[in-house]
């Protein structure tokens, strides 16, 4: 006969533990973790410009001194712009902050534009001193006295928009200074021994944790092939798809990929990719997922944001 | 039936649609020796027109179609130049040619329509030269002048610099469409839609 009064516990029953976390908190830890590969991926390209510069530059005339991270050296910073004209005739020195991959403070002392290796580009700088900064999504500001010049040299699909929108703050923070012509050649990311190596780490290393993550967890975790998509968008696809991790094959059979060709394979595995996380979702609906396949989805979801900034 | 009529309607006018973007597309573009260039380009949301295409031939052998796209369509050369609008000329290649052969013809062009050019110019150009690639059929190279930005120049789909000021893209775009146009009167008539 059945009672109506509850089930009484058991003294031997085992304690069901409580979840003390609250629902937010993986969410904050995400971010923390997202804005910790924030700082690692500009150091990374911190340090990729420092060896370009430090092995391959395209002159040697210039002086480079390296400084760091801005926030733990600001006094050194600040007794830089005192050094005016004391330094030979190119000085450069150059830092890095939580938005900015490298800023450079330049001093041309030639009477007229003289070019100089920045890393990422060779850029004609004016004379006397100039403030160079570069801002994530292959974008660079050159600031010379009143004058001021935004600049874009990358190939991703969104970074135009990207490029007037920085080009409309600078130009307002800096008061509307007068817009200069400014030259520069971008340096070819295949042909450099470092500047290669954010691009093959965004290709590769992703890969190798999905792969990993579909392996333990299962078929649904191809959903986090949207990082490609989202990569595809916002950086050079062609670069990042092709002519960087594949570079070496085609050099290796001696063969030189032409301009469509490359569009052709780096849309072929655009299509690739979207394939793999149409499959990962087909997956994800008709199993039903962890909490930890979920933050690793969302995880590389946000990710090609996070190395785009 | 009201409902089907209505779906069998709503059908019909995405067929319609379907078959006027059929016809439509290939009018608003531009063909020349198989090379189809679109009619308007967007530059930093900028509309340009295609203001004319021409071929370069040597001998009886076709090296690349160019087109000249502008805010809007103008015929005469001069006032192309002499304006300070946003410019763009996209070379389509039509079979190999070497980085060399293509300086040779930017310094040619410099040396017949701007003769009493600067040193610094001369520089632009020569850094002009050091961006060129070997470029195959199929590959194309594009140059962008931006009033106060300078000439963006790209090379197989890469941005690989941008140079100069006015002056550098006057003397640019005078290699086509100068007193001394390089590849021919008729090459520059095909680019002004003459």
């Amino acid at each position: 006969m059945k009672t109506e009064a509850p089930e009484a516990g058991s003294l031997y029953q085992e304690k069901k533990s409580r979840r003390t976390r609250l629902p937010g908190t993986s969410l904050l830890l995400l971010l923390i973790f997202l804005f910790f590969i924030h700082f690692l991926n500009l150091f990374l390209q911190w340090t990729v410009i420092r060896q370009e510069l430090a092995h391959e530059p395209a002159f040697q005339t210039p002086e480079y001194t390296f400084i760091g991270l801005s926030l733990f050296n600001q006094e050194k910073i600040a007794a830089l712009q005192l050094l005016r004209n004391a330094a030979p005739a190119g000085r450069f020195f150059g830092f890095f902050d939580l938005f900015h991959p490298a800023v450079f403070l330049v001093w041309n002392n030639s009477r007229e534009e003289s070019f100089f290796d920045l890393g990422l580009v060779v850029m004609a700088v004016p004379p006397g001193s100039s403030r160079v900064s570069f801002f994530p999504g292959s974008v660079f500001s050159l600031q010379n006295g009143n004058e001021v010049t935004v600049k874009y040299f990358g190939d991703a699909i969104i970074s135009r928009s990207w490029h007037d929108f920085l080009d409309k703050r600078v130009r307002k923070r800096q008061g509307n200074k007068m817009q200069m012509p400014g030259s520069f050649v971008v340096k070819s990311l295949e042909a450099s021994r470092y500047l290669k190596i954010p691009y093959l780490l965004y290709f590769f290393l992703p890969l190798l944790l999905i792969g990993a993550a579909t392996i333990h967890f299962g078929p649904a975790m191809l959903t986090a092939f949207l990082y490609y998509i989202g990569m595809f968008f916002l950086f050079d696809y062609q670069n990042l798809f092709v002519t960087v991790p594949f570079g070496w094959i085609f050099k290796l059979l001696n063969f030189e990929i032409s301009e469509s060709l490359v569009r052709f394979f780096a849309a072929a595995l655009a299509i690739v990719f979207v394939a793999c996380t149409v499959l990962g979702l087909w997956h994800w609906q008709k199993w039903e997922s962890s909490v930890w396949q979920k933050r690793i989805v969302l995880f590389f979801a946000l990710l090609p944001l996070v190395l785009f900034f | 039936m009201f409902l089907f009529e209505e779906d069998k309607m709503t059908r019909h006018t995405l067929l319609g649609l379907l078959l006027v973007f059929l016809f439509v597309t290939p009018v608003l573009a531009g063909t020349l020796a198989g090379i189809t260039l679109p009619d308007t380009l967007d530059v930093n949301g900028r509309q340009m027109v295609l203001n004319g295409m021409a071929l370069r031939k040597k001998v009886i052998f076709k090296v690349y179609v160019a087109g000249l796209y502008l805010p809007a369509k103008e015929n005469n050369g001069e006032k192309i130049l002499a304006t300070d609008e946003i410019r763009c000329t996209v070379m389509h290649f039509l079979r190999s040619v070497d980085a060399g052969k293509i300086n040779e013809a930017w310094f040619d062009g410099l040396k017949a329509n701007t003769p009493n050019h600067s040193a610094e110019l001369k520089s632009q150009f020569d850094t002009l030269a050091t961006l060129m690639e070997d470029l195959k059929s199929g590959d194309k190279l594009v140059f962008t002048y931006r009033p106060g930005s300078g000439t963006e120049v790209k090379v197989k789909g890469k941005i690989k610099g941008t140079l100069g000021d006015k002056a550098f893209a006057d003397a640019l775009f005078s290699c086509w469409i100068g007193k001394k146009p390089g590849p021919g009167e008729n090459f520059k008539k095909g680019l002004l839609g003459l």
